[in-house]
């Protein structure tokens, strides 16, 4: 896939949906053992993980839609490949742990590096 | 003796911390839940405990080596990639310090521990940025 043929405003405003599909999928089956599975919402954790994507797809949005951010001295794009590393982190770490991974952890991590693909497609444009 | 600047300093003390930040994994986190009843340390909480570990001591090595000067280290942005690195902890140690209950000293420690770590790393970053 050419990332080059897709406008900056298009990359941010994917990333931003793709943070709100991986909010969705925190909610979808992650584990299934036997008669008893989980979703990504039965991790004590999980509130973090969905703070750190409503703030990095807010700042992609936002950004997206030329509205000014209170973030001053930072570029907005860098902020938020960051974020988005960390929940690429946080399923990697739960993928590892559980047994009788679900379609909701791939779904999850095929969001978040989507996601991060994206943001940092526009990071290095910002950066060049 | 060996003088180091401010960078080097910087770098250490980073280096230093995301050690300990590691060792503290092993201390008990929370004081119920274990398989025998007894702690849990950070390393036990979840079989995935390794990852951040590889990470952060990779982080620490970077600083260390890049703080002795080890020749082939000079070409790469050991600070900023180190800076990239480091938080690992610092969100690892959050995630369950939010979710558990019970909270022993290990987890504060790994908290002060991780939480410096980034400091130091980001303040050794800033340095070099600004040469």
């Amino acid at each position: 896939m050419d990332l080059q043929g897709i406008s900056r405003e298009q990359k941010e405003l994917g990333a931003a949906v793709c943070m709100l599909l991986f909010i969705i999928s925190l909610f979808l089956k992650w584990q299934t053992f036997g008669p008893i599975s989980g979703s990504g919402a039965d991790l004590g954790s999980w509130p973090l993980a969905l703070l750190i994507a409503l703030a990095a797809g807010g700042i992609m949005a936002a950004d997206a839609l030329g509205m000014d951010l209170p973030i001053r001295r930072m570029n907005p794009t860098s902020v938020a490949t960051y974020l988005m590393s960390l929940l690429v982190f946080y399923v990697l770490v739960f993928m590892f742990a559980i047994d009788g991974i679900s379609y909701g952890v791939w779904l999850a991590l095929l969001f978040s590096v989507v996601g991060l693909l994206l943001t940092f497609s526009v990071f290095r444009q910002d950066t060049r | 003796m060996t003088r180091f600047g401010a960078l080097e300093r910087f770098e250490i003390l980073g280096a230093v911390l995301g050690g300990l930040w590691c060792g503290a994994l092993y201390l008990p986190w929370f004081g119920i839940g274990g398989a025998d009843g007894g702690d849990v340390t950070g390393a036990g909480l979840i079989d995935s405990a390794w990852l951040p570990l590889v990470i952060v001591a990779v982080a620490s090595a970077l600083l260390l080596l890049d703080a002795l000067s080890i020749d082939g280290f000079r070409s790469l942005p050991v600070p900023a990639i180190s800076t990239f690195l480091m938080p690992v902890g610092l969100f690892y140690t959050a995630l369950f310090l939010l979710a558990g209950e019970d909270i022993m000293y290990g987890a504060w420690t790994a908290l002060g521990l991780s939480a410096g770590a980034v400091l130091f790393a980001a303040l050794a970053w800033i340095t070099d940025r600004r040469g």
